[in-house]
């Protein structure tokens, strides 16, 4: 029973992640609507829960994701699921002390990794899929306001939720 | 010990994560991704109907004078806008009787499929709509999609089951062959990725484009009929040493504000 409860919560809280990150990207004005809310509460989360969780959670939000993108199918689940793992194991080698720069950083790298990934997957494809023009003039720019408004928020928000949790760690 | 559990973590990750892309390829996974879809459409939808409530700002007026100008200038541009009305409607009549006695054969007919905006894509490379007709409703790639006063807005780049993704004119990637409505009858390739305008390039130097003028398909895309509405030109681009110049066109509706929209299917 306890184990269908957290499926539930689980599966509820993904749909809601999914939504959210649409929502958000649809109300924010540029460039503030650049902000990547999805790979900001996935860090959250893993700030907050410290486990590796996290990595599947990526992984089922971004096929949610997929299912609207015009990229190539695999390209924005291989990147995101992939970078959130390997930030998950800096997590826990390279940014170690909890701070908010920590996770200013965290984030940083994170993101840097996944749109490394998902321009390198997008290069390939567009040898197979010819119709994939990548506007090489758009995308730094984008990156930049991502980046920018993405570690912002999560080190803002890390700052304000982080007293929590030392208490919940205490009880 | 730890890297070598870190390099099995990856692999089967990375394993897991190819072979949904492998399923997906080979069609397996459609019942499941339909019925995702079905589970995260009403939520974006509200979404997508709040963002348009939100964001439809009404125009705004520092004084009365202001006003009474803007609403001086409306009552011109409906009266201008009877009379081409009353023009046209003559015209067409008229083209309709010399068609009737040259025998001009119609070789296409063009079918309106109504379809409602659920959502716009996340991606910040893309500018694209989710409308919530697929394949199902007879919904194809290619089809260009307009709205209610007959502007084109895009073209289906994506058909699922019940669901479909319009790539808007404003995309990185889209290329419309459009002709200025002139004296010269300039042809052009309009390309998006430039924000929220869109260019119209190689238009041929030696060629008058004027601020204002219409810009429209030219039909020389087989999936495009001719005289579809595309935009104004706000600005015109023109170097000397250049064979060729550009135009920089606002489109005739608001591409974040859109809510209802048609397809245009052919029957051959």
């Amino acid at each position: 029973m306890a184990n269908l409860i957290r499926f539930i919560k689980v599966t509820g809280g993904i749909i809601l992640l999914a939504v959210l990150h649409i929502g958000f990207s649809y109300l924010l004005p540029y460039p503030f609507s650049k902000l990547n809310i999805m790979l900001a509460v996935l860090l959250l989360i893993l700030l907050w829960k410290k486990d590796g969780t996290v990595v599947w959670i990526a992984f089922f939000t971004n096929f949610f994701i997929e299912l609207y993108a015009t990229t190539p199918f695999g390209i924005i689940l291989f990147s995101s699921t992939i970078s959130v793992l390997i930030g998950y194991w800096f997590y826990q080698l390279v940014f170690t002390d909890r701070s908010w720069y920590a996770a200013i950083g965290l984030t940083f790298f994170t993101l840097s990794c996944y749109r490394f990934l998902y321009l390198v997957l997008l290069f390939l494809a567009s040898f197979f899929f010819p119709k994939i023009s990548i506007p090489w003039q758009l995308i730094f720019p984008m990156i930049f306001w991502e980046l920018l408004f993405t570690t912002l928020t999560v080190g803002l928000l890390y700052l304000i939720i982080s007293p929590f949790n030392k208490k919940q760690m205490l009880i | 010990m730890q890297v070598l559990n870190r390099q099995k973590t990856f692999f089967s990750i990375s394993f897991i994560v190819i072979l949904v892309i492998a399923l997906h390829y080979l069609g397996w996974l459609n019942p499941v991704e339909n019925f995702l879809r079905v589970i995260i459409k009403p939520g974006s939808r509200l979404m997508y109907n709040l963002s348009v409530k939100i964001n439809n700002n009404n125009e705004n007026f520092n004084s009365l004078d202001d006003l009474r100008n803007a609403y001086q200038r409306v009552k011109e541009e409906n009266l201008n806008n009877k009379i081409d009305l009353s023009k046209i409607s003559l015209l067409e009549q008229e083209n309709v009787e010399l068609r009737s006695q040259l025998n001009y054969l119609n070789k296409k007919t063009f079918n309106y499929l109504g379809a409602e905006v659920i959502g716009k894509n996340i991606d910040p490379l893309e500018s694209t709509l989710v409308l919530n007709r697929g394949v199902s409703d007879g919904v194809k790639v290619g089809q260009p999609v307009i709205t209610g006063r007959g502007a084109l807005i895009g073209q289906i780049v994506k058909a699922e089951k019940n669901e479909s993704v319009v790539r808007l004119i404003n995309d990185n990637q889209s290329r419309l062959a459009a002709i200025v409505i002139n004296q010269d009858k300039s042809t052009g390739m309009v390309e998006g990725g430039y924000g929220i305008s869109i260019r119209m390039k190689l238009i041929p130097q030696n060629e008058s484009v004027n601020v204002g003028e219409m810009i429209a398909t030219s039909g020389l895309q087989p999936e495009i009929p001719r005289g579809l509405f595309l935009g104004t030109v706000q600005a015109v681009e023109k170097q000397t040493f250049q064979p060729f110049q550009e135009a920089i066109l606002t489109p005739l509706e608001d591409l974040n504000k859109l809510t209802l929209v048609n397809i245009i299917t052919f029957n051959q």
